[in-house]
């Protein structure tokens, strides 16, 4: 859909470049200017914070990627089994959609205090916390892509007296996976963002928790090395969502160079 | 009544009296309505016939009624001596569509079988890609079974499409616009594709068309279509024998064949908008 078929290191060249350029400038400007470490800190400060705090991080980074996983994949199934009730069951899918739709304004973050009051502080507020943010963009997706098959086929496959049950499964579903897929991607990075706030409402361990102990601390440098571990953390979910893609459809026009359309 | 150009058996094996398609009337709009009205049409068996006429003369939606898909508001229609809908059923008819709608996570070989195995999984997945492979055999597609669609150019999944209407095993081959997203020179080679494969498998092939080369290369008759109200106008008897091939153009019968359907279909587009001048096409 949106990379292309071979990501060259001369593509990724001039993004590194710039990068190395900004954090040099950043270094500069902090020595410049005298800023005081638990304002800003210089980005080798944040260096040395990574590597003295190495194995606080390392569990801390358990913790929250345990809580993103476990979310994320509820929300996946959580999110697709939605999708497919609506298409299968046209009035649970009328009586469904709307309530579903009304749901995802409520502003999700304002909820993390009740599920920490419900459930306590340990996995599973942040758990249901990120399948309630996360689950949407799956469901939004994964309709899409049940939706989209062409009538055409679905008037052919009924004139040889293919059932709905045929239809859903030998071809929505299957059409589905690639929007899936980009729904995944969607759900993975707001799957962080949800174990953060929690960690934030309320927590006793994980990165989140750190950043929040690390501020009161006015350990700045500390605070900066979780965000950096937190989004490698991401980065490496998302990743490997990518591979996940490459695996189940590898059919889908993204990877192919001579795709003509 | 109507004569097959070249003498073929003639039993009637579509046929269609007094025939009414549209919408039936539902609470909020009662009564319906009819996109098309008054169809008489017979296709005799082994044929290969084109409805042609502007966009919107209800042609496409004939077509659908033959392969059961539209069912008829008024009037009788039978297919092979049962209604369109049973005759889909049996697999009697194949259907082509314009766009070749082909599964993008299947090979070429297991697309050819698609319907085939919604239709009649009881033969078993060995027996069906027998047949899917055959098929591909006849429209010019072996050795590319195991290619995916994206893999295909536009003709080769037509072909494809083609060869999964002919793995049914159906009496009929229904062609809705096959060719029209095509280029030039495919859409020619797609038409001897098909002269081809009527020769070999004798097939009844109605088809769909706003070409009128296209219509007069393939078929024994012509049925040429009206819009506002959609209607057939004319029956349009090709006086050309098969084999036909690229040689067929240079025939006078050919020219003129062409210059009567051009009239007819003038004429009524003239009807439905501003009064033609019938000097201007008495030059045809």
């Amino acid at each position: 859909m949106q990379r292309p078929a071979h990501f060259k290191i001369l593509d990724a060249a001039p993004s590194l470049i710039l990068g190395l350029v900004l954090i040099a400038l950043w270094e500069a400007a902090i020595h410049l200017f005298h800023v005081e470490v638990f304002v800003v800190p210089a980005p080798s400060a944040i260096a040395v914070s990574l590597a003295q705090n190495a194995a606080l991080l390392a569990a801390a980074t358990l913790v929250t990627a345990k809580e993103v996983l476990v979310g994320f994949v509820l929300a996946t199934l959580v999110g697709a089994a939605l999708a497919l009730l609506i298409v299968r069951f046209s009035l649970l899918g009328r009586a469904l959609y709307p309530i579903i739709v009304l749901f995802q304004t409520v502003p999700k973050v304002a909820l993390a205090p009740i599920f920490i009051l419900w459930f306590g502080y340990d996995l599973s507020p942040k758990v249901l916390l990120i399948v309630v943010i996360a689950f949407f963009p799956v469901t939004l997706d994964m309709l899409a892509g049940l939706q989209s098959v062409e009538p055409g086929l679905i008037a052919l496959m009924r004139s040889v007296g293919a059932k709905d049950n045929d239809i859903l499964f030998r071809v929505r579903i299957p059409n589905a996976l690639p929007h899936l897929m980009a729904g995944m991607k969607i759900a993975i990075t707001l799957s962080v963002i949800g174990a953060i706030v929690g960690e934030f409402a309320g927590a006793s361990a994980g990165l989140g928790y750190m950043i929040q102990f690390a501020s009161t601390q006015l350990d700045t440098p500390l605070v900066f090395a979780a965000l950096i571990v937190i989004s490698v953390v991401g980065v490496v979910f998302y990743y490997l969502i990518e591979l996940l893609e490459r695996a189940v459809t590898p059919w889908a026009a993204k990877f192919d160079p001579a795709h003509q359309h | 009544m109507r004569v097959v150009a070249d003498g073929r058996a003639t039993d009637i094996l579509i046929s269609a009296e007094d025939l009414a398609l549209g919408y039936p009337g539902s609470a909020s709009f009662p009564g319906g309505t009819n996109v098309i009205e008054h169809v008489n049409l017979k296709v005799p068996r082994g044929a290969i016939v084109s409805l042609i006429g502007p966009s919107g003369c209800g042609k496409s939606t004939l077509l659908k009624a033959i392969a059961g898909l539209v069912a008829p508001t008024g009037g009788t229609m039978t297919v092979g001596g049962t209604t369109p809908a049973e005759a889909a059923r049996r697999r009697q008819v194949g259907m082509v569509l314009q766009d070749a709608t082909l599964l993008p996570w299947k090979s070429a070989l297991d697309n050819a079988g698609f319907l085939l195995s919604l239709a009649a999984p009881e033969l078993g997945r060995a027996e069906i890609r027998a047949r899917a492979k055959e098929n591909l055999r006849l429209v010019g597609l072996e050795g590319s079974e195991a290619k995916l669609p994206r893999q295909l150019s536009g003709g080769m999944k037509q072909r494809v499409a083609i060869a999964r209407a002919l793995t049914l095993s159906p009496e009929i081959l229904l062609l809705d616009e096959p060719f029209g997203a095509l280029d030039a020179i495919t859409r020619e080679e797609m038409s001897y594709l098909l002269l081809d494969i009527w020769e070999r498998t004798q097939k009844t092939i109605v088809l769909v068309t706003h070409s009128i080369d296209e219509a007069v290369l393939l078929c024994s008759d012509v049925h040429v279509m009206g819009a506002k109200p959609a209607r057939i106008i004319e029956c349009v008897t090709v006086p050309l024998p098969y084999p036909r091939d690229q040689h067929t153009f240079e025939d006078l019968r050919f020219r003129e064949t062409e210059a009567v359907l051009r009239e007819h279909l003038l004429a009524s587009h003239g009807r439905a908008a501003a009064p033609r001048r019938a000097a201007n096409l008495g030059a045809a």
